[in-house]
């Protein structure tokens, strides 16, 4: 065996086990009666083209087969991805208050969390998993209403320092609601799962499973209020994100791009919603470098959606 | 009325026309591509083996022969009745697509014959 054969056959791994069984000797083949026999290195172009197209096959982009059976994907991988960073988000307060109850935590620590919201969620996802999106949606929408009633319920803290809202119980929820995360996670996932009750059913259901995995690291990652997403060194961090997402993710499959934009944009309206209600509390004031670079994020992920939307073209006709 | 099927890639399409005439494995279906296109399709193996999975799976294209050539398998292709209609529908697209321009073309030359002073 050559050592060119040699790196052919370790390139060929990006495809999965069965695939190779079936096509790699025959692939091989046609690579090296390809290559140039001098040479000793894959050409660059020739690898990439193999590693793609074995993540391809991996993420099951081959049995897409069709627009419809693409949308149908993504729009099932964005919901799951937004109620997994739902669970995700609606859980942190009540992680934390349990990280406060271990030897050494400080017991003046203040977040609030309501329990219903994450266990509504976790049987959304269950349900949504089996492709049972109404019951999915009618727990999402669940969900949102236990924000509310906590909102409703629980004085939230951070408005503790207006005290002129004190009185205005609707003002007050109206603000404190949209700066949660979680519940633009509720609200985005279940509009995703509107259009989701009216499709039908897509043969390529599975290959969702090892995209899910890849939306969950991008939650744990992706900045947020626990891991301080006020922070300025945050948001730079948002951007490569989305960049990522746009770039590396539309190219490989697109349903991996819609479904990190949609996570980054659950995180990021909240945070627009704060500048806002600043606005509303204490008046206009000039941009700082913060807008500017909310802005800068919100224009990322338009771009990386409309990037999602021509690579989907491409996708299904390569 | 039927849906009108979305236009071909040109990988795609340069992968049908050259197994338009026979039966061709992996490596002559990218040299025949090639030679087709004027050089412009150079497909790699990765981009090639997706669109003939691709085309197998909706029925365009299937296995003709399986040998064994140095000890690994070798598989020719060809060309099935629906894939032989796609690639003429293409086709056909695509001459009327350029006969747009070409028809353009030869009116404005002509009335710029007949303005232009004698």
């Amino acid at each position: 065996m050559t050592g060119l054969e040699r790196r052919y056959r370790w390139l060929l791994r990006a495809y999965p086990r069965a695939y190779r069984q079936y096509r790699a000797d025959e692939m091989l083949e046609t690579l090296l009666v390809t290559g140039e026999t001098d040479r000793r290195h894959p050409r660059l172009r020739e690898s990439l083209a193999l590693v793609v197209g074995g993540l391809r096959v991996r993420s099951g982009v081959d049995r897409l087969g069709s627009r419809e059976a693409l949308r149908h994907s993504a729009l099932r991988l964005t919901a799951l991805s937004l109620l997994v960073c739902g669970v995700a988000l609606a859980s942190l307060p009540l992680l934390w208050r349990l990280w406060m109850l271990l030897p050494g935590g400080s017991a003046s620590y203040e977040h609030e969390g309501s329990l219903v919201t994450p266990v509504l969620l976790l049987l959304a996802i269950a349900a949504a998993a089996w492709a049972r999106y109404r019951l999915a949606l009618a727990l999402t929408i669940g969900a949102f209403g236990a924000e509310i009633w906590y909102a409703v319920a629980i004085d939230p803290w951070y408005l503790e320092p207006w005290t002129g809202l004190d009185t205005l119980l609707g003002v007050r929820t109206g603000l404190y609601l949209p700066m949660q995360p979680s519940m633009w996670a509720c609200v985005m996932a279940a509009l995703t799962m509107v259009p989701l009750l009216r499709t039908r059913q897509s043969g390529a259901t599975r290959p969702w499973i090892w995209l899910v995995v890849v939306a969950m690291a991008i939650t744990a990652v992706t900045p947020n209020p626990l891991n301080g997403w006020v922070d300025q060194l945050t948001l730079p961090v948002i951007v490569a994100a989305g960049l990522v997402a746009a770039l590396v993710g539309a190219a490989l499959d697109v349903r991996i791009s819609i479904a990190a934009s949609a996570v980054l944009l659950a995180l990021i309206l909240p945070m627009v919603a704060y500048e806002q209600n600043q606005w509303v509390l204490h008046g206009l004031r000039d941009p700082g470098p913060r807008d500017v670079l909310l802005g800068a994020v919100l224009g990322v992920l338009a771009i990386n959606l409309t990037v999602s939307r021509l690579a989907a073209r491409r996708q299904v006709a390569l | 009325m039927t849906k009108p099927s979305a236009p071909m890639r040109e990988p795609t399409y340069f992968i049908l026309a050259a197994l338009q005439d026979e039966p061709l494995h992996g490596y002559a279906i990218v040299k025949r591509a090639q030679e087709l296109s004027d050089g412009r399709v150079r497909l790699t193996t990765g981009t090639l083996y997706a669109a003939l999975d691709r085309l197998t799976g909706e029925e365009m294209v299937r296995v003709a022969e399986e040998t064994v050539v140095n000890g690994r398998a070798r598989r020719t292709y060809e060309l099935t009745e629906r894939g032989l209609s796609a690639l003429h529908e293409e086709a056909a697209r695509l001459i009327a697509a350029a006969r747009v321009v070409r028809d353009r073309s030869v009116r404005s030359t002509a009335a710029t014959v007949r303005t232009a002073p004698a």
